[in-house]
């Protein structure tokens, strides 16, 4: 359906791509990187709105650049506030819409895509929109016609929690309809469990690539830190507990504002969280809060690489 | 869904397309103050109405009001380029700079299609919006001598400005148009340059070079068709060496030739 093969990209001196192959099929593709890794850029040459300096695109086994009739099978969601702000949601959907379906079909294709959306317009104009207003907007000017590909980059931020759960049920839901979807993030958590599928990108080159519970294996070979509050003495109690297991790699106490914290790093956490509760229960000791660091997915890829 | 795709994929027509795209760039148009703002600039050509005699003051006077035949026209001097330049650069470079030209590329319309309806809907625009203003310079000028007889008997030289007015338009928003498609760094400032550029260079050095009007500058070719063509009773205006058809056949050339240019360089265009 996706394919790139030793596609290179640069702007200038700043190389975005590099030789970078990789593939989508059906189901939900998660391309995971960093910010600046080239997950933007990647969409751009599948959308034919970037021509490759090097290497070939292809979707739908047809090359992207102004093809036309290859748009009719894509849905694009851009990372950019790409909306016309003095237009009213349904007015911006059937717009779009009109160059896609024929005229009649267009408004009850727009109402439905918005109603899919949950979104409430009520005759707002699109500048008075919330950020995850626009967000599902886009969403549905992306949907009206009912592609078979949908391309969502980044679609959760700016969302909050709720926006973000009924994103993920979205995608899920495109998803048993037989649309096919490449979602990108930088956020580990975001992908993960509706992808069937998942790229690593970093540096504009493919890291990995294949099911997320192979991908999910490679990303716990990063040395996890683990933070726990609690008071002073209880933290001290668990690293002495702690201090001689082989499983643990470093402990180090932390000061944040008028507390001091534990800071654990493990290559093993499946392991270290069996371990730690363990010691925990047996020793009764009292841990306020419990909270895993990597998700700064940058630094995950920096290991990687 | 409730609706379904149609069997046979349905794919509207270039025209229609261009259509639906053009009621997309009219509504921006309508919506935005811009619009409103050069339409109400044409007043600035009305206060220079205190330097003439009132009862010299004729329908020659609208005529060296809009017309850049003897260089002191502020209509065609300074506010037409600036209708021009805005109309023109923002064109492609608003879609790109709001990234809404994203929008655009994802749907199923060739980049040259974006161009030409761009094209369509400036010309229109700025069609509309210079006879608004000339209209408003002729009816100023009625309402200052307190005539509107001249309004009624030299119609002619209403309908000859505004020809004149649209052919600048056309000739300058495409090249602007083109501008704002090939720069992707400051194109107004840019713009703005190159307009300036052409009428002093054009306009002056070579027209000083030349002895007279100089065939390197665009306005002048365009105020030597207008002299001929559409108000040759009130504009007296030629280039050296020159008929005016091959100055219409200039502007026609350049029209033809920056449309074609604009077309290629967005199809060669990254979108970053």
């Amino acid at each position: 359906m996706i394919e790139l093969t030793e596609v290179s990209k640069a702007f200038g001196d700043v190389v975005a791509i590099l030789r970078l192959s990789m593939s989508a099929k059906n189901g939900v593709t998660g391309f995971l990187g960093p910010n600046g890794s080239g997950k933007s850029t990647t969409f751009k040459l599948i959308m034919g709105e970037l021509y490759p300096d090097d290497g070939i695109v292809r979707v739908f086994d047809e090359y992207p650049i102004n093809n036309a009739s290859l748009k009719r099978r894509i849905g694009y969601v851009s990372e950019h506030e790409d909306l016309y702000p003095w237009m009213k949601g349904k007015q911006f959907v059937t717009s779009l819409a009109k160059l896609i379906l024929p005229r009649e079909q267009a408004e009850t294709a727009a109402k439905e895509a918005i109603k899919k959306v949950g979104l409430s317009v009520k005759g707002k104009r699109i500048k008075a929109y919330s950020k995850g207003m626009k967000q599902r907007l886009k969403i549905a000017a992306a949907i009206v016609h009912h592609p078979d590909l949908l391309i969502l980059d980044e679609p959760f931020g700016g969302l909050d929690p709720i926006g973000r759960r009924d994103m993920k049920e979205l995608i899920s839901e495109l998803h048993q309809e037989g649309v096919t979807v490449l979602v990108s993030s930088h956020i580990l958590y975001e992908l993960d469990e509706m992808s069937t599928r998942m790229v690593l990108i970093h540096r504009g080159q493919t890291l990995a690539e294949g099911p997320p519970a192979e991908i999910l294996n490679i990303i716990d070979q990063f040395p996890h830190q683990i933070l726990f509050k609690a008071p002073f003495n209880e933290l001290q109690q668990l690293s002495k507990h702690l201090i001689d297991k082989d499983i643990v790699n470093t402990i180090t106490f932390k000061r944040d504002k008028i507390d001091i914290d534990l800071v654990i790093t493990t290559d093993n956490p499946n392991s270290f969280y069996s371990v730690a509760t363990q010691v925990i229960a047996e020793n009764n000791l009292l841990i306020k809060h419990l909270e895993v660091q990597t998700d700064n997915i940058e630094s995950i890829f920096e290991f990687l690489v | 869904m409730n609706y379904q795709r149609p069997e046979k994929e349905y794919s509207p027509s270039i025209f229609e397309k261009i259509i639906f795209l053009a009621e997309i760039f009219f509504a921006k148009f309508l919506y935005d103050k811009k619009t409103y703002i050069l339409i109400l600039i044409s007043i600035v050509p009305l206060l220079t109405l205190g330097y003439y005699d009132i009862s010299e003051i004729s329908e020659s006077t609208f005529v060296s009001l809009v017309s850049s035949g003897d260089n002191t026209s502020v209509l065609s001097f300074v506010i037409l380029p600036l209708i021009c330049l805005i109309l023109g650069i923002s064109a492609i470079a608003e879609e790109k700079e709001n990234k809404t030209i994203s929008q655009l590329l994802a749907r199923p319309v060739k980049r040259e299609e974006i161009v030409l309806t761009k094209w369509i809907t400036i010309m229109i625009i700025g069609i509309v919006i210079v006879c608004i203003d000339a209209l408003i310079i002729y009816l100023g000028i009625c309402i200052h001598i307190q005539d509107f007889s001249i309004l009624l008997e030299h119609l002619d030289v209403l309908i000859g400005a505004w020809l004149y007015l649209g052919l600048w338009v056309a000739v300058y928003c495409t090249i602007f148009l083109f501008l704002g498609i090939i720069i992707d760094k400051n194109p107004l400032g840019w713009g703005l340059v190159v307009a300036y550029f052409e009428a002093f260079f054009g306009q002056f050095i070579f027209g000083l070079a030349a002895g007279g009007n100089s065939a390197f500058s665009i306005s002048n070719h365009i105020n030597h068709v207008a002299a001929e063509y559409f108000l040759s009773d009130y504009l007296t205006f030629s280039i050296t060496d020159m008929y005016p058809l091959q100055s219409l056949l200039i502007c026609f050339g350049i029209i033809v030739g920056f449309l074609a240019l604009s077309m290629f360089s967005m199809n060669r265009k990254d979108f970053p």
